[in-house]
């Protein structure tokens, strides 16, 4: 070997042992660089794990548990889930777009299986439900069956697994709010009827009460009932005694027993008073007569209504997935809701889906600030048409007789809630001034102020009076233009703002006619319901803007744009709400009365009028009685008024009391109408 | 024959010994007998019907479809454990054992399909004894599901004429002075098609009249026949709801005659039942439609909705002219025809390769084969321009070149018409068997057969 041979023989020897030192080097910082990621891999898992479970982005442990087994094992495919997740929604969309919804709902039900985390999935599954299948059904009973539906699928199932999940609680509150309460759909009559049927076999018929607050006083026998139904009746000797009698005339603790209370014990609508010749009574040995006389044994009074409450409260949990606490609570804090009314259960799931999601990161703000908007489109709605009047039938639901009228009292706590909501929405907005409800919500709040003035005063009385003053002057405060200065509209007396809108209804006779014919209209109707003030205080609003009227026709030569007296234009009134068909009669709007409403009007009407109208409108309504189910008998909707052979020989002498008598003064007062 | 029958008897024994048969029987039977349980479709009865029809037969096409494709490990076995030695050394033409193979394959679906076939039937008939869910529901399911109904379309009037007075008339005012160029054909083909798109507008307060022809029913008032229709409507009203009516019958031809107020969601199909004796005596019917608010009446507005039918089928009229058990036969026929091709596939990627390597071969061609309607839809949506257009481009030319060679089976796919009560023509089966096994499947035969006529089934050692 040469010495040059040797000397590059040591020097690639040299190079060899650096490169395997260099190696070894590499293989050691790798192999630390690898167990260093693995231990830090394993030490983020632990967190990682407690974020998605935070998130909701996974099923925790106490979801899982209790699942349907379906559901269960659709949740261990793996990852072949997310292909058929994606699979199925393609799918889906051409189905949709093929009308094939019979298939479109079976998908969703299985895609809804495969993602029950996913809550766009239920959104979507309930919204085809509810709208786009709903409305290619032919009858109402058909229809609702999709809309209520829909409403389960998310209500019941959908936030079961997705508790925090705001989209959902928007989208349940939107079913109630446009596709029930709304006036969109061709059946929006039907749906609301179905609902305030459901709900008062749940609740039984709404307490009779004298104030705002013995309304809520009441439904906290429901949201303080023992919530261990089992539990208390095991330790509750007198409870059990009470199961144990029900059960023998066939009562079990459920729907059956309050539906059995909200058909047979409802006091205010009793068809058998105006039944006819043939209807057959009840035997005094039946099963009704014996569950009757159980439940009305006046000496287990305390444990009977702890008991029924614990059950409604039952029911509603697992039936209606509400919590009775929350209602109670939305009660106290925004009055006397009515849980028959659409609005009620969207001001429900707007609150608590706020509640719940309030600062989840997850949740998109937009839907946050839309579910804030659910509560005051629930509260302005539950103040336009909150009062609910119903005749239910409970067989047929789509049947029954339904009105929803303006309940006035939620005016004050939806002022409240925009000056509520405001702040909490917008407080750290530098455009906030305290005391309004923030630069976003605040042409909202003046609109609703401004029409509920005009609202509480045209209703009357004393309290409605100062309420909508109280707002005129709220809105004078806090409604100011851009330079800090009292709008015009404001810098006037109280009555001249209320009245400004209204002159523009008495422009003319026939203008005049209908606003009027409005007001007296409303008071039939009260009276219809047995509201005897809300009645005169129309009566009263209506004859207020007739002399006011009249007061500038006093100069004319002749009656050509003379109104007829008051007397006689209700009476004309009285004759159009008498003769027109009861509800419900299918898809024409709401507004109108059952037969049993028209019977206590007839009651209610002062002599004159009855007899006035008598041979008019008995006809149409024997004709409705016939059509009636069960039918009644007319004599008894419409008994004769006394002195009628007398007023046939000589109406004239009616027509002239009716031109001097004011119907809603008991005592005859007459007043110049001249 | 004697020998292809021979293997294919063997065929038929080793696919039953390696219980992959047995398997996918199970399989089917599970899905089969437990889908009218699961089925819940819209909650009705005839939505339940549909739901499984729709899922039973699209489930055992696509699990007959696997089977087939795992059957050709009979062939890939042969090949890879040297029997094929054993078959060669005997008195067996390389043809005559690639058609057995086949033939055994397709002996053994056919079975499964035709028993799978009646247990569906039976199911079906099973789960239309459910209590229907409104009249409705019965209505629909007796005359709208299990049936086989012919679909006619409407007669569009001939424009040409008053396309060509209107043509002249412009002509003689001057409306095509300074065009050079201008094609009259064209022209007035333009106008006939304007003329055309205006009838097929019904504004509101009018009324068109579509008639049918060959309407070959039995004319009786117990005898329903459809009007299926779908609309485009321009200023519907906010509730999307629109009013209108239709009515049937020819007076001038002395039928019976039926109104019929409407309120349909817009832009959906709907069906109207209507009985046959509107029906002329010379098998025309005479549909009007009104676009007028039947309900103002009841105090609702006319609503300025117009009211388009676009395309030849938004209006039709079904008439049965089948059974639903004839019907669903020839679905049958359709779904074995494109399991003669697919396991025609499966054999010919046997010939050349491994069996993992020829089961990826033919569910790949079956995805292709399925998915053709999806995958052309899907390229719809992908932008046309810069380097994604370029690659879609490039990717809808793949697929042309594709699609010359593999077939459609959407082609062959009576499954809708099936689910809907509409008739899968005998034509159709024709058509099917035709092309897609008398000539596709041959042409995949023959060179699976040359294929595997030319391959080395054992290497030679010296």
């Amino acid at each position: 070997m040469t010495q040059a041979t040797a000397s590059k023989m040591e020097a690639y020897l040299t190079s060899r042992q650096q490169a395997r030192r260099r190696d070894m080097l590499v293989r050691a910082i790798a192999l630390v660089c690898v167990v260093g990621l693995i231990v830090g891999a394993g030490l983020l898992v632990r967190p990682m794990n407690k974020m998605r479970l935070t998130n909701e982005i996974v099923l925790d442990d106490k979801a899982v548990e209790g699942l349907p087994p379906d559901i269960a094992l659709m949740t261990k495919t793996g990852t072949l889930r997310a292909l058929a997740i994606d699979a199925a929604f393609v799918r889906l969309e051409q189905l949709k777009e093929d009308n094939r919804f019979y298939e479109l709902m079976q998908l969703s039900d299985w895609l809804c299986k495969l993602a029950p985390r996913y809550a766009s999935v239920w959104q979507y599954s309930a919204w085809n439900m509810a709208y786009n299948i709903s409305v290619c059904q032919y009858t109402p009973e058909a229809r609702w069956l999709w809309v209520s539906n829909g409403i389960e699928n998310l209500r019941n199932r959908g936030l079961r697994f997705n508790p925090k999940s705001v989209s959902l609680y928007k989208e349940l509150a939107w079913i109630f709010i446009h596709k029930i309460g709304d006036k969109l759909d061709d059946y929006h009559w039907a749906y609301k009827r179905e609902l305030a049927v459901q709900m008062e076999n749940i609740l039984g018929e709404p307490p009779v009460v004298v104030t705002e607050d013995d309304t809520v006083r009441e439904f906290r026998k429901i949201a303080e009932a023992p919530r261990a139904l089992d539990a208390w009746i095991g330790s509750d000797p007198e409870a059990a005694r009470l199961v144990a009698d029900l059960a023998a005339v066939k009562l079990e603790p459920n729907e059956t027993l309050l539906h059995f209370i909200a058909s047979q014990m409802r006091t205010r609508t009793n068809t058998a008073e105006y039944a006819g010749e043939g209807a057959e009574p009840t035997a005094p040995e039946d099963l009704t007569t014996r569950r009757l006389a159980l439940l009305r044994d006046q000496k287990r009074t305390d444990t009977i209504e702890t008991f029924v409450a614990a059950v409604r409260a039952k029911v509603l949990r697992e039936k209606l997935n509400m919590d009775p606490a929350w209602m109670y609570g939305l009660m106290k804090q925004y009055g006397p809701i009515d849980w028959r009314s659409p609005y009620a259960h969207s001001l429900y799931w707007a609150t608590y889906g706020e509640h719940i999601t309030k600062g989840l990161e997850i949740n998109d703000p937009a839907d946050e600030m839309n579910t804030v908007r659910f509560i005051f489109f629930s509260l302005e709605n539950l103040a336009r048409a909150g009062k609910i009047v119903l005749e239910p039938n409970f067989e047929q639901p789509n049947r029954s007789f339904m009105n929803m009228l303006p309940d006035l009292r939620f005016i004050r706590h939806m002022h409240e809630a925009y000056i509520k909501f405001g702040k909490q929405e917008f407080g750290d907005d530098p455009r906030y001034v305290e005391g309004t409800a923030g630069p976003n919500y605040k042409s909202g709040h003046v609109n609703f102020l401004i029409s509920s003035i005009r609202q509480l005063y045209l209703e009357g009385g004393d309290k409605n009076i100062e309420e909508a003053k109280g707002y005129y002057f709220y809105l004078r405060e806090y409604d100011r233009d851009e330079n800090g200065r009292v709008k015009p509209q404001y810098d006037q007396p109280f009555e001249k703002f209320v009245f400004d809108k209204m002159y523009e209804s008495l422009d003319t006779s026939i203008d005049a006619r209908a606003f009027i014919g409005d007001l007296l209209r409303r008071s039939l109707e009260n009276l219809a319901d047995g509201d005897v003030e809300r009645s005169v205080a129309h009566f009263n609003e209506a004859k207020k803007w007739w002399n006011y009227y009249m007061r500038d026709t006093k100069t004319d030569a002749t009656a050509r744009r003379k109104l007829e007296p008051i007397g006689v234009m209700r009476r004309d009134v009285t004759e159009d709400v008498m003769t027109m068909p009861p509800q419900p009669w299918g898809l024409a709007e709401g507004r109108g009365y059952s037969l049993l409403q028209k019977a206590r009007l007839w009651r209610s009407l002062d002599l004159p009028t009855r007899q006035a109208l008598y041979d008019k409108i008995k006809p149409a309504i024997e004709a409705f009685a016939k059509e009636h189910d069960p039918p009644l008998d007319p004599a008894k909707i419409l008994p004769t008024p006394p002195g009628m052979e007398e007023y046939r020989k000589n109406p004239d002498r009616v027509l002239k009391e009716l031109r001097y008598i004011d119907p809603t003064v008991s005592t005859g007062e007459k007043i110049d109408m001249k | 024959m004697g020998n292809v029958w021979a293997i294919a008897r063997q065929t038929i024994a080793e696919s039953v010994r390696m219980r992959i048969a047995i398997f996918f029987v199970i399989v089917i039977a599970v899905l089969v007998l437990g889908l009218p349980f699961a089925a819940r479709g819209d909650s009705s009865t005839s939505g339940a019907v549909q739901s499984f029809l729709a899922y039973s037969i699209a489930a055992t096409t696509f699990l007959l479809s696997c089977l087939t494709i795992f059957l050709v490990k009979s062939l890939s076995s042969d090949l890879a454990d040297r029997q094929i030695l054993t078959l060669m050394s005997k008195p067996l033409a390389r043809w005559q054992y690639v058609l057995g193979k086949w033939i055994g394959i397709v002996a053994l679906n056919m079975v499964i399909l035709v028993v799978s076939g009646g247990v569906i039937y039976g199911m079906t008939r099973l789960l239309a004894t459910r209590p229907p869910r409104d009249e409705w529901d019965a209505e629909r399911l007796k005359n709208q599901i299990l049936t086989a109904r012919h679909a006619s379309k409407f007669k569009v009037p001939d424009f040409t004429g008053e396309a060509n007075t209107v043509y002249e008339r412009q002509l003689e005012q001057g409306v095509y002075a300074g065009i050079d160029n201008l094609n009259p054909d064209k022209e007035k083909a333009r106008i006939r098609a304007e003329i055309e798109k205006r009838w097929r507008s019904v504004f509101p307060g009018e009324s068109r009249e579509f008639e049918f022809s060959d309407v070959l029913c039995r004319r009786s008032r117990d005898n329903m026949v459809h009007l299926q229709y779908e609309h485009r409507v321009y200023n519907y009203p906010p509730d999307e709801i629109i009013r209108y009516q239709w009515f049937f019958g020819d007076p001038a031809k002395d039928t019976e005659q039926y109104q019929v107020p409407r309120r349909d969601m817009r832009e959906r199909k709907h069906t109207v039942p209507v009985p046959a004796d509107a029906v002329a005596s010379d098998a025309t019917f005479r549909a009007v439609f009104v676009n007028v608010n039947p309900y103002m009446s009841m105090g609702e507005p006319q609503y300025l909705n117009t009211v388009m039918f676009e395309g030849d089928d938004a209006v039709e009229l079904l008439f049965s002219v089948g059974s639903f058990g004839a019907n669903l036969v020839r679905e049958l026929a359709l779904v074995g025809c494109r399991l003669l091709f697919l396991a025609a596939v499966a054999v010919l990627a046997a010939t050349m390769f491994s069996f993992p390597v020829a089961c990826l071969a033919t569910f790949t061609i079956y995805a292709l084969a399925a998915l053709r309607g999806f995958l052309g839809e899907a390229l719809q949506f992908m932008p046309d321009e810069g380097a994604v257009g370029f690659l879609t481009r490039s990717f809808q030319y793949f697929l042309h070149a594709v699609y010359f060679v593999i077939p459609n089976f959407g082609k062959v796919n009576g499954l809708p018409l099936l689910v809907d009560g509409r008739n899968v023509t005998l034509k159709w089966v024709l058509m099917g068997v035709g092309n897609l096994v008398l000539i596709k499947t041959t042409i995949v035969l023959l060179v699976a057969c040359l294929i595997f006529q030319r391959r080395e089934v054992s290497e030679v050692s010296v």
